[in-house]
């Protein structure tokens, strides 16, 4: 609720399932990722974390069909930040972590620091669709019918909310993010298939002291 | 692993279900009789050649709007440029109505396709305010009873929007008495000026609330300290596009929305001699000028301020406009060779120099151009 206070009225369906997700992210996906079994930690913990972002989106007034998009919005976002960090090289595994984050926040700001471009862009057909499509906010706020590009802190710091532009469908959004994570996690089976037939080069080196005790 | 998998395919299978649909409430108020006059002020009239000039420009931009118009009647794939065309047509010299052919009972129809249960009239969710309004001001203009079901409908829609005690804003909330988009909860006064506009032009029960609540909010978008409670960083009597926000910076006043806040404070009944319609129409005074949007960046929002401040010149009523340093304008000429001067030769007008606020649409900048040369040449 003091997340929900601080966020910008318009802004305030998404606090829940917002707050759900950065907790996620900082917190739960590290701790799964330095499972012994990280494949099946993670995918454990995008469940734990869509079931929580859907009770706090409920608790929160939003509908049924609301809660429902924004928990599997926020597993869709958790799985794929999941994937990609299980898809780097062992020792990199917390840079990537790192990197995943510092992208989907750049992704989430393109209408900030695009707003130079944008304000003096001539044409923007598609361009500016492509753009909110891509943003992982629009994902977020798909389920809420949220005009977030309105609300007064974007509308403040990009032109985005003031030039044509069009959300996605909801479905049809959330049915490409989920086609990509499907993707990804198939590629991320791929490589524990091959990690099982060289055990030596084993994907999920997570380097620790008690390091024989975890081996399998 | 099944467990996991099923339980996010139940998820998936929550969210794509459609839930029950709201029953709405809107109530069936007989329309009221429907008058949508141009506002229209006592002047000298234009010089004779510029007032055939005048003529010729809407005749050229309506040939354009013409040749632009798609099958269905529409323009832009667009509610609100489709609506705005059709009012320029409606409100034109020639007076075209229904009787005239498809060109005008397409858009009506495209319009009315349009319609949602709850009254609004918009092909997005969130432009919603914007649509209903223009679109119920467009039918207005028709003149045609068979539309006074839609209008009554779509003007409960916009009254709400507006934001009060009910949405959990008390009268001291900066945000009190605003109609936003219609898609979330923010409101500004270019979306309340354009419902005002509608409720006005449909001639909206003027004992409802909704005139005193706009009120409250339209005056704290005015940068004058003297009624405004708001803290406002700009006290110079203009008007902002937010209560102490400006897109152009700061809490500035600019030309746009001053003459937007003027209008909306004429269409809620405030008197002429009222401080805040003083200070505004003393702004204007102070800014008079058509080579820009005054206060604006560069070139941004240019035909909206046109298209604001011929209505609100019109409404206000004086021919003239003497600015600060003592010099006489007649602002209807000053518009119609500003207009005259930026039509393009296929007839149309486009923002040359800005994007924003759709001005890069020919479709919607040529029916905003007509509109305010309709209100020039109707005086």
């Amino acid at each position: 609720m003091t997340l929900r206070r601080l966020l910008d009225p318009l802004l305030a369906p998404c606090a829940a399932p917002l707050a759900v997700l950065a907790a996620a992210l900082l917190l739960a996906l590290p701790a799964a990722l330095g499972h012994r079994t990280p494949i099946a930690a993670v995918l454990r913990a995008a469940l734990r974390v869509a079931a929580l972002a859907l009770a706090l989106a409920w608790l929160d007034g939003a509908g049924f069909q609301a809660g429902a998009s924004a928990a599997l919005a926020v597993g869709t976002l958790f799985l794929t930040v999941g994937a990609i960090c299980l898809l780097a090289p062992p020792r990199a595994i917390a840079a990537v972590h790192a990197l995943s984050l510092s992208a989907l926040v750049a992704l989430t700001l393109t209408p900030v620091w695009l707003a130079e471009g944008l304000a003096s862009m001539r044409r923007t057909d598609g361009f500016i669709d492509g753009l909110v499509a891509m943003n992982p906010l629009t994902l977020l706020a798909a389920g809420t019918g949220v005009d977030y590009l309105r609300s007064e802190w974007f509308y403040r710091y990009s032109p985005i909310g003031s030039l044509r532009y069009d959300y996605p469908e909801a479905l049809m959004l959330l049915s490409v993010w989920m086609a990509g994570v499907a993707l990804l996690w198939v590629g991320v089976a791929l490589r524990r298939a091959a990690t099982r037939r060289h055990p030596k080069g084993r994907a999920f080196h997570i380097p620790q002291s008690n390091e024989a005790e975890i081996a399998p | 692993m099944k467990f996991v998998i099923s339980s996010l395919l139940a998820l998936l299978i929550c969210a794509v279900i459609q839930p029950q649909a709201l029953a709405e409430d809107a109530p069936a108020t007989p329309a009221e009789p429907i008058s949508n006059a141009a506002p229209a002020a006592a002047s000298p009239a234009l010089p004779a050649e510029l007032r055939s000039k005048v003529k010729r420009a809407i005749d050229d931009g309506l040939r354009y709007l013409r040749e632009a118009q798609a099958d269905d009647g529409s323009w832009s794939d667009s509610v609100g440029v489709t609506a705005l065309a059709l009012r320029a047509y409606l409100e034109s010299p020639r007076g075209y109505t229904e009787a005239d052919g498809p060109f005008i009972t397409r858009p009506i129809a495209y319009l009315l396709a349009h319609v949602k249960d709850d009254g609004s009239i918009s092909e997005t969710n969130h432009n919603r305010n914007y649509n209903t309004a223009v679109s119920i001001t467009a039918l207005a203009a028709t003149g045609n009873d068979k539309f006074a079901d839609s209008i009554a409908n779509a003007q409960q829609f916009l009254a709400g929007l507006q934001l009060d005690d009910a949405d959990g804003y008390e009268r001291d909330h900066k945000y009190y008495g605003g109609i936003g988009y219609g898609g979330d909860e923010r409101p500004d006064l270019s979306n309340m000026y354009m419902a005002l506009e509608a409720l006005k032009a449909t001639d909206f029960d003027p004992d409802d609330p909704v005139w005193e609540k706009a009120l409250v909010f339209v005056s704290r978008n005015q940068n004058n300290s003297e009624t405004n409670d708001v803290e406002i960083s700009v006290d110079d009597g203009g008007f902002s596009y937010m209560p102490n926000y400006s897109p152009h910076g700061g809490g500035e006043s600019y030309g746009g929305m001053t003459s937007a806040g003027l209008l909306s404070l004429l269409f809620a009944g405030v008197d002429k001699t009222d401080p805040r319609v003083q200070a505004a129409y003393d702004w204007i005074r102070a800014n008079y000028t058509l080579e820009t949007n005054p206060n604006a960046k560069e070139g941004q929002g240019l035909f909206y301020y046109y298209n604001a401040f011929a209505k609100a010149m019109a409404a206000y009523g004086e021919p003239t406009v003497t600015d600060t340093d003592g010099k006489v304008h007649d602002w209807r000429r000053d518009l119609a060779e500003k207009l005259l001067s930026l039509q393009r030769k296929d007839g149309a007008w486009v923002n040359t120099i800005s994007n924003r606020w759709w001005e890069g649409d020919p479709n919607l900048v040529t029916a905003w151009s007509i509109i305010a040369l309709n209100h020039v040449y109707d005086s």
